[in-house]
């Protein structure tokens, strides 16, 4: 009884009371807390920093290259087309059209760029690409600046086989046709022969195992 | 204790804040989504609510009601970390049952779905349990102590 009338001179004791409601500042601390431990037990997929902790979250640095993969090359039924040494990615527009081989492709001027694999399933990766420019690509076919791009993968099936680009990606200096992933050689799993990595992209469109890419008109 | 949240013009200006921040998302929203997705993200926004309504606050309702039927002795701030231990364990719990689901159903390939979030779970309840316990002892001793010392220094 002492108990209960001390605590309540001391506004702590909302609790005691079967009917009242849990206060504010009780409340505030209760959401930050849920806010914290979802923070510090997942984000460890996404903030190197917080691996340690990461218990929860749906993917972490394992992978090929310290990098998750959503569909592997034998789900997607190209290992042997992307592991072909005749592979040649093809650059259409209504001008002009050309192919490059692997090695061409590592001829021409490289770009680096970090940028996010950011998955519509709830998780993103960021990692250090290297490639060309497909802005340069372009310019070797002469593609109309304001034209969008189709690009085709390798792959026989899937709802991502074929996916659309707006001009604002295909001319970005960021978007890359992308040859190596952290370091080393693009993995079969992560596109290799040549994968598109555009900022701001869900990944499902970051195509892999790239085929073609078509100037819109 | 007039503090920022009591008094009016701050908690009007973080109220405008509020208001401003999420019209902007709206305008941005209809500007770049297209009128064909809205059906799909009205769905994704309702989940969240269902699974607010439906399953987190009956849940914690029901717990609450426990919590102060059998805590009737504890203080007040001792019941109010048990509740606080079982939000953040009930959203932990949210968090990780469709992982322990689609873990059990076979993720497509090892880089899906790594973590052993069934035992993560498991660890993550019992140090829950054993720092709100330790929390509560702390509180019922601090308690004790003041309400068995003279009226002025228990305030």
């Amino acid at each position: 009884m002492t108990t209960e009338r001390g605590g309540r001179a001391r506004g702590l004791s909302q609790g005691l009371d079967p009917t009242a409601r849990t206060g504010r500042r009780a409340f505030l601390a209760t959401v930050g807390a849920a806010t914290a431990a979802v923070t510090v037990l997942t984000a460890g997929q996404s903030f190197p920093a917080l691996r340690a902790t990461n218990l929860f979250a749906p993917r972490d640095e394992k992978g090929p290259q310290g990098l998750p993969v959503n569909t592997t090359a034998a789900g997607a039924e190209v290992q042997a087309a992307a592991s072909d040494p005749a592979w040649r990615l093809e650059v259409v527009s209504p001008s002009a059209s050309t192919s490059w081989s692997r090695a061409e492709l590592l001829d021409l001027p490289q770009t680096e760029h970090e940028l996010p694999i950011a998955c519509v399933e709830g998780w993103s990766v960021s990692a250090h690409w290297s490639g060309v420019r497909l802005r340069d690509l372009l310019a070797a076919v002469r593609a109309d600046p304001g034209a969008g791009v189709r690009v085709t993968s390798l792959q026989p099936r899937g709802a991502f086989r074929v996916v659309e680009m707006g001009p604002e990606f295909a001319h970005s200096e960021l978007t890359l046709v992308a040859l190596g992933l952290n370091g080393s050689t693009l993995d079969l799993d992560h596109g290799f022969p040549a994968r598109m990595i555009a900022p701001n992209r869900p990944g499902v469109l970051q195509t892999k195992w790239l085929q073609r890419v078509e100037v819109l008109t | 204790m007039r503090g920022l949240a009591t008094s009016p013009r701050p908690r009007l200006m973080l109220g405008a804040v509020g208001v401003a921040v999420a019209l902007y998302g709206l305008v941005v929203g209809l500007l770049t989504i297209p009128w064909t997705s809205y059906l799909g993200i009205v769905v994704w926004l309702a989940g969240a609510v269902v699974l607010h309504d439906a399953l987190l606050v009956p849940a914690l309702s029901v717990l609450q009601a426990g919590a102060h039927r059998a805590g009737r002795r504890l203080p007040g701030a001792a019941l109010a970390l048990v509740e606080a231990a079982f939000v953040v364990g009930g959203v932990v719990t949210l968090i990780a049952v469709p992982a322990i689901w689609a873990k059990h159903l076979g993720p497509n390939n090892p880089t899906v779905l790594p973590g052993a979030y069934g035992p993560a779970l498991l660890v993550t309840w019992s140090v829950l349990l054993v720092l709100t316990a330790a929390g509560v002892a702390v509180l019922v001793a601090v308690a004790r102590r003041r309400t068995t010392a003279p009226p002025e220094v228990g305030g």
